[in-house]
């Protein structure tokens, strides 16, 4: 995860063997939201506020409460 | 109606030292219902979970009813709305929503080789891609009523109760290959999403587990409630079996592909 982003402390992640993505499990509300490969790559990058896509994947992700800004 | 469609399986009395998974039942909901406009309600232990329906779907109704039962009182299993039929101990899930063709496709795969676990859902072990049979009849919708009983001519159908929510609806009694072995489970290694499409060759396509997990999740039953144990139980089949998206129009080459890809 990058600079900018981290995943919650009790969040369950799960880096799938065919490198094409993970999931992210929240157990506090049963709530799943799942990073495809470009995703995680973006996440991995540093924000950027002229990055609209990436903007608006980390704010989905922050609907699900699965990413806290650091 | 019962009997035709369970055969030896239906049984008229219980010894009280017989052990009972549930307590169900249909009947009349009233006196006047019985006569008038009759009506049937379902119960399961006690409670009454669905508003009375005409009698004519009674056998439908106690269908829906056990799915109903098993949804909600089978906590030690992970549930996933799904078709699940097996050779040998190689088992594969067909789930799909309704109108996919799953259930016309699961009536063909049983009677070209292949045996029924469950028409309606898969009852997985947790952490484990072991999948418990469910035998139950297979519940045929509108075209599909008329199309299997002109594939299968030897099949035993219920009455069909039509203009249901669900459309017209009839069930199709297993075979008896898969009632043999209904207590027999069977080893997960194939995820396989169907989607009949009239006038089409068959298109398959290899899915990623990222997407797999996604889709497979959505047809849980019970992921709610088990929580934690659902999500890992699911991150361990997808790990652990081989997913596929499938748009069919020809049966027997769902057939082909299936045992071309799991069976060798």
């Amino acid at each position: 995860m990058s600079d900018a982003y981290a995943v919650r402390d009790n969040i369950l992640t799960h880096h799938f063997s065919d490198g094409s993505g993970c999931i992210f499990f929240d157990p506090m509300d049963n709530s799943m939201v799942a990073a495809t490969k470009p995703v995680e790559e973006l996440l991995n990058k540093e924000k950027s506020e002229s990055d609209e896509q990436h903007c608006h994947i980390i704010n989905t992700l922050l609907i699900h409460k699965m990413i806290t800004k650091l | 109606m019962c009997r035709r469609i369970y055969g030896d399986r239906f049984t008229h009395s219980i010894q009280p030292s017989e052990f009972i998974d549930f307590r169900i039942g249909i009947k009349y909901p009233n006196f006047t219902r019985r006569f008038l406009k009759p009506q049937v309600q379902f119960s399961s232990e006690g409670l009454v979970p669905f508003t009375p329906l005409p009698a004519d779907y009674a056998f439908a109704m106690l269908e829906w009813g056990m799915n109903w039962t098993v949804a909600m009182y089978e906590f030690q299993r992970v549930i996933i709305h799904s078709a699940v039929l097996a050779k040998d101990d190689y088992a594969i899930l067909l789930p799909a929503p309704p109108g996919s063709g799953k259930s016309t496709a699961t009536a063909y795969l049983e009677n070209n080789g292949w045996r029924l676990l469950s028409d309606e859902m898969a009852l997985i072990t947790k952490n484990t891609t072991q999948v418990t049979p469910f035998v139950r009849p297979i519940c045929l919708k509108n075209a599909s009523i008329d199309l299997c009983k002109q594939m299968f001519s030897h099949g035993t159908f219920s009455e069909t109760a039509y203009k249901t929510h669900k459309g017209d609806v009839a069930h199709m009694s297993p075979q008896r290959h898969s009632i043999e072995e209904q207590s027999t489970p069977a080893n997960i290694v194939g995820i396989v999403f169907p989607q009949y499409s009239k006038d089409i060759l068959l298109d398959i396509y290899p899915m990623d587990k990222t997407s797999a997990m996604v889709k497979f999740s959505e047809n849980s039953f019970n992921f709610n409630f088990l929580g934690q144990q659902s999500f890992e139980t699911n991150v361990h089949l997808i790990e652990n079996t081989r997913q596929f998206e499938l748009h069919y129009s020809d049966l027997s080459e769902v057939n082909a592909f299936l045992n071309e890809e799991f069976c060798k």
